[in-house]
């Protein structure tokens, strides 16, 4: 058996032939390694790009310092709420100086060149959601948030079952870490606030008077623009109560004059055998994983009114027990003071509702 | 073994584009996604004209200047929405919208759809909108007991390139919210 002799100078021609050939995922293309052959797909092809898209990059840039750096960048195909397209905060000179930290200005998802989000702060969702201490002066971890199973697959390491301990058991075939941010929607509105006035005070009787305000101070700073903006991890907003002179009762205190809504959470995976501490870079992979597909409409419950809404009074008798009787019949919707107050209420809870179809 | 090598090249064929580096070959595909042909699909023709897609708002179809979107019973080419030099606000955007007239009424019914090109949607004339957009949502009532629904956001470019973003998928359904006197409009509501 003879054995073919190629001069170094062939062999390395024919190295590079075979280098230049070897392929790479461009624009649109989805390829998938296999043993023995690379299977091509045409991601684009196969998809629907619908609004609020988000697609990761990383981009290695320099910083005013001079300094080599690079960050995740989140894109997202323009969406539109009531037909408005969304904005991005950017850096007040960018795309000319696009350095961050200092004054920003919204930037529309339709402008050209696009917009884009900084993701860098990132959750670890295999980590204890939270640690505690019992009586017995055990300390006892939360169950890791965790991430869908789709990631299982991928071999990422599980997440912290909760318990005593804060890790899960070790799996080598799942060795990968993983790190997640929310994209959240902020759509300015009008606010309502009620105001709780104490008219008089007896010896053992109060007047109360409810009133409501409309506020659009976040709506004029906004410009009613609707923004997206990435946290690491997207808390729905609480109602804000205060604890009022209203027979103690939680009261609308002024709420947060917009409505949000999460669009997607990109994931972010680790190459095999990553420590438990390391830090996204380009070496990971992102995956984002959208909450919402269409475009959005919103809208508050009601319009206020053009004239302030009338206060009611409500005449309470501590001593009498008529607060008492008050009281039960807030809990009680056969009773008509309840009706009075419940429709009030109503007339001043401006949140509105978000709809795509 | 040169031929083997060769015989592994990769050869670009119809809406692939590969380009060579010494370290490798980088495969794109061209195109934007799968054509996803929904009611209201607006098409610009240059920068002055438009073709929709046919759409329906309450089952009502929608039409060019009372031209119904597919042509008609007659079989005619569908209608062009031609409107010229696009109405665009200060910051290059305009919407071609369908614009609904309702019968005022217990029900408020729609009577007639017909497709519009304007610089903002809650105008009465179609012209910007001064000042800031309507905050509480919802399609704001404009006189002769109209209203309009985008269907799609122009963005005219200082270059003069018009770019078009598809708002609206599919078919709508429409109802009114009236004011306390049950006689006048307060906003309308579109939904799919």
């Amino acid at each position: 058996m003879s054995v073919p002799v190629y001069p170094s100078g062939k062999w390395n021609e024919f190295a590079a032939l075979v280098r230049r050939a070897w392929p790479f995922p461009g624009r649109g293309a989805r390829l998938a390694y296999r043993s023995g052959k690379v299977v091509l797909e045409a991601a684009a092809a196969a998809s629907f790009a619908h609004p609020w898209q988000v697609s990761c990059v990383w981009e290695n840039y320099t910083d005013a310092a001079g300094k080599p750096r690079g960050e995740w960048r989140a894109f997202i195909r323009p969406g539109f709420v009531n037909g408005r397209d969304g904005f991005l905060e950017m850096p007040e000179e960018w795309p000319e100086k696009p350095d961050r930290g200092g004054a920003t200005r919204p930037v529309a998802l339709t402008d050209d060149p696009a917009p884009y989000l900084v993701l860098d702060d990132w959750r670890n969702p295999l980590e204890p959601a939270s640690v505690s201490a019992t009586l017995g002066g055990d300390i006892v971890f939360a169950k890791g948030e965790g991430y869908p199973k789709f990631f299982e697959r991928l071999g990422v390491r599980p997440a912290s079952p909760g318990g005593k301990f804060p890790d899960a058991e070790i799996d080598p075939e799942r060795t990968r870490e993983i790190r997640a941010m929310d994209i959240v929607l902020t759509k300015p509105r009008l606010g309502s606030a009620l105001d709780v006035t104490l008219l008089n005070v007896f010896a053992d009787s109060q007047t109360h008077q409810l009133g409501a305000t409309f506020q659009n101070a976040y709506w004029l700073a906004q410009e009613g623009r609707t923004k997206l903006a990435a946290f690491s991890k997207h808390r729905p907003l609480g109602d804000q109560t205060i604890a009022s002179p209203f027979l103690g009762l939680p009261m609308n205190a002024g709420d947060p004059q917009f409505d949000q809504l999460k669009i997607a959470t990109v994931y972010v995976v680790s190459p095999p055998e990553a420590g438990a501490d390391a830090e996204p870079d380009q070496t990971w992979s992102a995956f984002p994983k959208h909450d919402v597909f269409w475009n959005l409409s919103h809208a508050t419950r009601f319009i206020p009114p053009a004239a302030p809404l009338p206060p009611i009074r409500l005449v309470t008798g501590l001593a009498f027990g008529i607060l008492d009787t008050l009281a039960a019949a807030m809990l009680a919707p056969i009773n008509s003071a309840f009706n009075e107050v419940h429709a009030f209420l109503n007339q001043a809870d401006m949140r509105g509702k978000f709809w795509t179809f | 073994m040169r031929r083997a090598v060769l015989a592994t090249r990769l050869v670009a064929g119809n809406g692939v584009r590969l380009r060579e580096t010494p370290s490798g070959t980088v495969v794109s595909f061209h195109g934007a996604g799968g054509t996803f042909s929904h009611p209201w699909l607006v098409s610009l023709q240059g920068t002055e004209a438009a073709t929709i897609r046919p759409g329906t708002i309450n089952k009502v179809s929608a039409t060019i200047k009372g031209k119904p979107l597919d042509g008609g019973e007659a079989g005619d080419p569908p209608p062009v929405l031609n409107f010229g030099k696009p109405k665009v606000d200060k910051e290059g955007r305009g919407w071609i919208c369908a614009e609904i007239t309702c019968k005022p009424g217990e029900r408020w019914i729609v009577e007639k759809v017909e497709i519009v090109q304007v610089a903002d949607p809650d105008t009465n004339d179609g012209g910007p909108l001064e000042g800031l957009p309507n905050a509480t949502g919802g399609s704001l009532p404009l006189s002769g007991n109209r209203a309009r629904h985008p269907l799609a956001m122009l963005r005219l470019r200082k270059s003069g390139r018009l770019d078009l973003y598809q708002v609206t998928f599919f078919d709508l359904q429409h109802r009114v919210k009236l004011a306390p006197d049950q006689k006048t409009a307060v906003r309308h509501f579109f939904w799919s």
